[in-house]
């Protein structure tokens, strides 16, 4: 690895300051994943190498006053795995952070580095969508909200300016407590890195043929993570019988564009297809087993 | 055979492995740990491209960053070509780069950093040209050729037995299909890397993983142009190799030509992404196999065309082509075939020495084909193989000798094990996951003459004042254990204690010649050795204790570093009284032996490849359980289990290993390690992209020792370190292929090239109105 100054803020004023002064040639290293893998392999050869970790302000999973979660930048998937808030509220995210990677990985990757590394099939990124997650990006002069889905995490670039970082992530009170589920599909066993992730989540109505505020939102199919509008509507629109769920993993894998080494659009798009389908069909049995009852996400 | 005196100590033993301890506790030296005074550090400029002319390298901008010592390029080589087998690389590309990769400018500097920062600060002006990226194109008329002064055909050979068209002819079933197998790149923990240093006279010592030192001084010597004594090769621990350190590439070289013009050391470290393109990873092949079978089972006539990439540079994958050729035919009782073999240069990476050199690409067709053949006349693929398997005592088509040879039993216990009859009958089912099994077999040379007409080894002991022995091999360790069983053929043969033998390092300027660990030979070539210099040694002990205890030395025995005379275990002297005793008696001449043990074995006619080449052979089967997710495409393997005849296990834990290793290697190449290119450009160079098996992709994996004991090795072992790779794939195809009725017959099977087949398959069934 070639040498860098290394950069160690305390305070995230502190480390505003930094980036505005170095702006491109300073290269920000949150749970370190993907960015030291990018330094080693000589990808990124920055002058400065600012590293998060020592920001209290950053970590931390907190529950707010009016039922949203807030979760600092650096909070780890360990952490969100094991967070009770997260698990109760908002089971989708505490499933993906639980899924991801290693356990290794799992205990030094944030989900702000997640969201920021430029890895369209990233597994937080549709989960994020799916919960309505609005993030917080600061720089030295400006603090700006942006959804998950006005965030193109993009190939290898994201929607950052130099001076810029994530620093929180919220989940709206009106995503916590909805039913939900996730799928992540591998390549094979031998591969950690998701291929195509699809999560869902919804309210059950007092119907069992009811369901509102359904989320579909896929990864991996596009360079960045993608709602799937039309098979939510269609959720909403009556019972999960075969053919609804046949129409909407159809919908659904119609999406996929991104044609890599790994995968092409049109095995992207049957996966889509395959993990829609589980997810839909598990809910329905779930549903009818406890035939509108409580049911775990 | 040579016959052990007295078969004890650790013999038999689950013996761990002598460095495994301080490998696992991180204080085991690697060339990377390696630091010398005024040592710099090297780095390479590899070619972006795959075929170009170099026009101009301005080096201007590089030799101004700071610390930088010096610049090496094409225009700093010794006139002419160097290689293995064929003449036809240098160290730094000359004039023209042939494959993306290939090392064009090296940079020694006071540290790693300036030195990257001159790599990336050389200019170098290309005039690219076309790459010739596809073998069968390299072979048509009026294509260009990838070296100007030789044909793009690196090989070829063709040979025929008995009458194959008469075989044809009595054949009930005949198949024909085509089989691709891709590189597989060694994966190895440590990267290639050397520590070059010219002493005040110039001669050179380098520190490097070889597997060979004595290949490694060769074209050391070769490539910068100086005599073999002017190299002294020291191998370090070595951090996994499986071929690709044998010395078909160029990183020594490249270190003692930095180190020659700094006058310093140099270590030169190949970072990852350069290591996976310049290792000469294995050799992808496309092969067309037609067999015919009798009614009754009987393999008749097999016809084969192999045609193999050579990539850019040769290194020793002529040989394995003629390998892949022909090696699988001796593990039948074939009598009719014909078989034609090509290598061709191309503008790829280039290919060469990886574990079963060649072996497992012939035999993941064949293992394959002959499953098709048995459902096709009706008859269990296990009863198939049982009935055309080779036995002891059968010379093989090719004159293969096989004085043991465990192969029905291999099959028998693979078969008895998974639970093959039940589950092979079994429906398929319907679920959207479905099971299968699958069989595949193996053969393995231990020693090879093919590459040298000459397969030997050499070892000393050299007795200590207190007891220990020192045994002198070049041989060398590649983690296999070679060292841990030589030392424990050494102790059991002299009755000394296993810790009292130290293995040395292979070092070309002390140890006596040696090929080293290839070909799976140390065990059985170097192994016998040590048994006839220990023969030697105990000799002279008990000449010495005779002499002193005045006793005849047929009334003495060593055990345990005690001379004791027979059935009075208290009256004798200690080895080490003994070695002491000798050194006054001779004037300081203590007990120093050498021994030699040439295999019996004879060179192949380089025609008709003919000949008995190893002094034995090994022999695998494997059967595995496979889960296909029919939605995803996804194989899982769930149960694997390899019967190997390794001959008798000298230490079971070390030989497990080996064969647990094969077979991780082996799923890797069936299912996970998908190798792609760009334009010749390698895409997948890093641990993340080039997906080899982790321990959650490769299920617990049972393994069966079958010990046949071979006449010709030492306490009758064998070779065990590759056989095991060689069944795997097709093991693995035939599963699948058992449980959802698609053959993939193009490696890696991935969910996506699986699911396109099923699909294609329904969509063909639905065309011709054949409801499956």
């Amino acid at each position: 690895m070639h040498s860098f100054e290394l950069e160690r803020p305390k305070r995230l004023a502190e480390c505003l300051d930094v980036l505005d002064r170095y702006g491109d040639s300073a290269f920000v290293l949150a749970g370190g994943t993907a960015g030291v893998l990018a330094l080693r392999q000589g990808r990124v050869r920055p002058a400065v190498v600012v590293d998060l970790g020592g920001i209290e302000e950053l970590s931390g999973i907190c529950a707010d006053t009016d039922g949203s979660l807030r979760l600092g930048a650096m909070a780890t998937a360990a952490e969100l795995g094991r967070c009770p808030e997260v698990q109760g509220n908002f089971p989708l995210l505490a499933a993906t952070a639980r899924r991801l990677g290693t356990v290794a990985v799992r205990n030094a990757v944030t989900v702000g580095g997640n969201i920021c590394a430029g890895m369209p099939t990233a597994d937080c990124p549709p989960t994020l969508a799916a919960l309505d997650a609005t993030l917080t990006i600061a720089s030295a002069r400006s603090t700006r909200q942006a959804t998950m889905l006005d965030f193109p995490i993009g190939v290898d670039r994201s929607a950052l300016d130099p001076a810029e970082i994530v620093t929180e992530i919220r989940l709206p009170r009106t995503s916590a407590g909805k039913w939900a589920d996730i799928v992540r599909l591998t390549v094979s066993p031998a591969d950690y890195g998701a291929l195509v992730t699809v999560a869902v989540c919804a309210r059950m109505g007092g119907t069992p043929s009811q369901w509102t505020d359904v989320r579909v939102a896929v990864g991996g199919a596009r360079d960045q993570p993608t709602r799937i509008h039309a098979a939510e509507q269609l959720l909403e629109q009556g019972e999960w019988d075969d053919s609804r769920i046949e129409q909407a993993a159809r919908l659904s894998g119609a999406e996929a564009t991104l044609s890599d080494g790994r995968a092409s659009a049109a095995h992207r798009g049957r996966l889509v297809h395959v993990a829609l389908t589980r997810i839909l069909s598990k809910a329905r049995q779930q549903r009818e087993r406890s035939s509108g009852g409580e049911m775990a996400g | 055979m040579v016959q052990a005196a007295k078969p004890h100590g650790r013999i038999g033993e689950r013996t761990p492995q002598r460095q495994a301890v301080e490998k696992a506790q991180g204080r085991a030296v690697y060339v990377r740990d390696m630091i010398l005074p005024g040592m710099l550090y090297g780095r390479v400029l590899r070619s972006p491209h795959a075929r170009a002319r170099i026009i101009n390298i301005d080096l201007s901008r590089a030799l101004s960053v700071p610390g930088v010592r010096v610049i090496v390029t094409g225009a700093d080589i010794p006139p002419g070509k160097w290689g293995p087998i064929v003449k036809d690389q240098t160290t730094l590309a000359r004039g023209v780069v042939r494959y993306a990769g290939e090392e064009v400018a090296a940079v020694a500097a006071v540290s790693d950093d300036a030195a990257h920062e001159a790599i990336e600060a050389i200019r170098v002006e290309y005039e690219v040209e076309r790459p010739l990226l596809d073998p069968k194109q390299a072979l048509e008329a009026g294509c260009p050729r990838v070296h100007d002064d030789r044909s793009n055909l690196a090989r070829e050979v063709a040979f025929s037995r008995g009458d194959v068209q008469a075989g044809f002819a009595a054949a009930d079933a005949v198949y024909e299909a085509t089989y691709e197998v891709p590189y597989q790149y060694h994966g190895y923990t440590e990267p290639m890397g050397t520590l070059a240093s010219p002493d005040s006279s110039g001669r050179l010592t380098l520190w490097a993983p070889t597997q060979s030192v004595f290949f490694t001084r060769e074209l050391v010597a070769e490539a910068v142009g100086v005599p073999v004594s002017r190299v002294r090769v020291i191998q370090t621990v070595v951090g996994g190799a499986f071929g690709g350190k044998i010395g078909e590439e160029n990183n020594s070289a490249i270190a003692a030509l930095l180190a020659m013009k700094a006058g310093h050391p140099v270590r030169l470290i190949n970072d990852r992404p350069g290591d996976f393109a310049a290792a000469r990873k294995s050799l992808p092949e496309i092969i067309t196999l037609k067999i015919g079978v009798t009614r009754d089972g009987r393999m008749v006539a097999k016809q084969m065309y192999v045609l193999a990439d050579n990539g850019a540079y040769s290194g020793l994958a002529p040989e394995q082509m003629v390998v892949t050729a022909m090696r699988c035919d001796n593990l039948y009782r074939i009598e009719n075939l014909s078989t034609r073999g090509l290598l061709v240069y191309t503008n790829n990476q280039p290919s060469g020495t990886f574990r079963a050199f060649g072996t497992q690409q012939a035999q993941f067709a064949m293992d394959s084909h002959l499953t098709v053949l048995a459902n096709m006349i009706d008859m269990d693929p296990v009863e198939l193989l049982r009935r055309n398997a080779i036995r002891a005592g059968d010379t093989s088509v090719h004159g293969w000798e096989m004085n043991s040879c465990g192969l029905t039993d291999c099959i028998n216990t693979v078969a008895t094990e998974i639970g093959w009859d039940e589950k092979y009958r079994a429906a398929p089912g319907n679920g959207s996951t479905r099971r299968g099994v699958g069989i595949g077999i193996g053969i393995h040379v231990t020693g090879n003459r093919q590459l040298a007409d000459w397969d030997g080894a050499t070892v000393a002991l050299k007795m200590n004042e207190d007891g220990s022995v020192n045994l002198i091999s070049g041989e060398g360790d590649l983690g296999q254990g070679a060292s841990t069983v030589l030392a424990e053929l050494a102790a059991a043969e002299l009755g000394v204690c296993f810790e009292d033998v130290v293995v040395s390092q292979a070092d070309t300027d002390v140890v006596p010649f040696a090929f080293g660990s290839y070909a799976s030979r140390t065990t059985l070539l170097a192994g016998n050795a040590t048994i006839r210099a220990a023969r030697m040694v105990r000799e002279k002990l008990l000449n010495m204790a005779a002499e002193r205890l005045e006793i005849s030395e047929s009334d003495l025995d060593i055990a345990e570093g005690w001379i004791f005379v027979k059935g009075s275990a208290t009256v004798g002297m200690t080895v080490a009284e003994a070695c002491r005793a000798h050194i006054f008696r001779a004037g300081g001449d203590g007990i120093y032996e050498r021994a030699s043990y040439d295999a019996p074995t004879v060179m192949y006619d380089r025609k008709t490849l003919y000949g008995n080449v190893a002094p034995a052979y090994s022999f695998a089967a494997q059967a595995v359980e496979v889960e296909v997710d029919t939605q995803t495409g996804v194989v899982t393997l769930i149960r694997s289990v390899v019967a190997d005849d390794v001959g008798r296990a000298l230490n079971p834990l070390a030989v497990e290993g080996q064969i647990c290793g094969a077979v991780a290697q082996g799923v890797g190449w069936a299912l996970y390690e998908d190798m792609r290119f760009d334009e010749g450009r390698l895409l997948t160079d890093d641990f993340r992209s080039y997906t080899m098996p982790v321990a959650e992709a490769i299920p617990d994996l049972q393994t069966v020792l079958v010990e046949c004991i071979e006449p010709n090795g030492p306490l009758g072992a064998k070779g065990a370190s590759e056989t095991a790779i060689v069944p795997t794939a097709g093991a693995i195809a035939n599963a699948v292929a058992h449980a959802v009725g698609v053959r993939i017959q193009s490696l890696p099977i991935t969910g996506e090239k699986l699911l396109d087949a099923m699909l294609g398959a329904q969509t063909a069934n639905r065309a011709g109105g054949n409801n499956a």
